[in-house]
């Protein structure tokens, strides 16, 4: 009786703050394995009305490090380069009753070989005595890839976007959720999609010897994942978590995706600890060489060629912690809560010679009010 | 495909958890990473794996409002 009574005020006083308040987080990630370095500042800010909500973000990755150079004539050689991207978002969602959601956002990335616009929509509603969530979203990306050394190279890519997803509260300590998406990508025929313009590939020619060529990934991409996941709750205080991933696309890669973690908390709720672990696994793309030969023609063989580890075969494995602090109602502030965590990953390509595995920290911490 | 549809309607109308019986579900220990950090873990991976999608939300309702 005592915990149902706690329950229903929690949700009383979350249906209240749910009905206008604002909210503000800030954060910083730091992730490294050797080659770069990348700082990842971060703030959000919203808020949260009785039929509206809006919401601002912006990311900026400051990248840096040594990394391999390829140059038409073979030439590999190691250079420093720094570089920042700026990402920002803006998002709102109208609440034409209680059930129902529908949002609308924009999103923009800026590097200087690089420019995203990207914008989508997404309906939800919730059914059957408010137990289950369906969701549709659809989204539209214009990216457009450019080289700094390149004023006339403006390759652009245009890619849709459709999610479906259910999430289900299974029962007083479980809850459930599955999302399908599939994303249809067109791109310029020079590069393809998801190529490097500045990486070269080695393509042994009978008749011409020895040359770099520049990578050419195919210019359509259609991809498919569909994931689901479940938390069940253990005890008054604790929760473990667990996620499935499949996706396979068009270049004939799949991949499974797995993640398992607990959280627990203390101190009525104020202290959050928690432990997590990812593992992924993907096959080549179809067109990935160990190494590509060929005889030059009237065109150039082969057509499709990637020096990208990622499009050779991978697998992942990730394991972090965290811990977090709540403070309830501190100054003008409903909560203000401060977290950290820090992550160690392994990623391992199989087929590359040039580096098998590679190890990264990933580190970072930050504060989310609501007022 | 849609029988797959029909199955989940089913299935998802014959569980009915009432709202204050929620509190638990809403607590710390269940909830999903907060929009920037969920954020920055979703670019970390696109940008090392060529995986994308399918990473479902865990947005379920209190029920309550």
């Amino acid at each position: 009786m005592r915990l149902q009574l706690t329950a229903a005020a929690l949700c009383l006083f979350l249906g209240a703050t749910a009905s206008a308040g604002g909210k503000a987080s800030t954060r910083v990630d730091v992730y490294t394995d050797g080659d770069i370095d990348v700082v990842v500042p971060a703030v959000l800010g919203g808020w949260d009305g009785e039929h509206w909500e809006v919401e601002g973000r912006y990311v900026a990755d400051v990248i840096s490090g040594a990394t391999p150079v390829w140059t038409p004539d073979l030439i590999t050689s190691a250079t420093t380069f720094s570089e920042v991207r700026h990402a920002g978002g803006l998002a709102t969602t109208w609440k034409p009753s209680v059930e129902q959601r529908v949002t609308a956002n924009y999103d923009t990335s800026v590097e200087p070989d690089y420019l995203t616009h990207a914008g989508s929509g997404r309906y939800a509603i919730e059914l059957f005595e408010r137990s289950s969530t369906f969701g549709l979203g659809y989204g539209l990306s214009a990216e457009t890839l450019g080289k700094v050394d390149d004023d006339t190279l403006a390759e652009r890519t245009t890619t849709h976007r459709v999610d479906l997803s259910w999430d289900q509260i299974v029962g007083r300590t479980t809850t459930g959720g599955a999302v399908l998406t599939t994303m249809a990508s067109r791109c310029g025929e020079r590069f393809g999609c998801l190529a490097n313009p500045y990486r070269f590939v080695d393509v042994d020619l009978e008749d011409a010897g020895p040359v770099a060529l520049n990578e050419r990934n195919p210019d359509r991409l259609y991809r498919a994942a569909l994931g689901g996941r479940l938390s069940q709750a253990i005890g008054s205080t604790a929760a473990v978590h667990g996620g499935y991933r499949f996706y396979a696309d068009s270049w004939r890669i799949t991949g499974h995706t797995v993640d398992l973690g607990t959280k627990a908390t203390a101190l009525e709720e104020r202290l959050l600890v928690g432990l997590n672990s990812r593992f992924s696994t993907q096959t080549p793309a179809s067109f990935f060489r160990d190494a590509y030969s060929g005889r030059m023609g009237s065109a150039v063989v082969p057509m499709y060629r990637t020096g990208d580890r990622e499009l050779s075969g991978l697998g992942t494995v990730q394991f972090g912690g965290r811990a977090g602090w709540t403070f309830y109602a501190p100054g003008p502030f409903l909560d203000l809560k401060v977290s950290s965590r820090l992550v160690r990953a392994w990623y391992r390509y199989p087929r590359s010679t040039a580096l098998p595995v590679r190890a990264a920290w990933l580190g970072g911490g930050g504060v989310d009010a609501t007022f | 495909m849609i029988r797959f549809a029909w199955l989940l309607l089913f299935l998802s109308s014959c569980t009915h958890v009432p709202a204050h019986q929620r509190g638990r579900l809403l607590s710390a220990s269940m909830s999903a990473s907060n929009g920037l950090e969920a954020g920055m873990d979703a670019h970390l991976h696109q940008t090392r794996e060529s995986m994308i999608g399918g990473t479902a939300t865990g947005g379920i309702s209190c029920g309550c409002n």
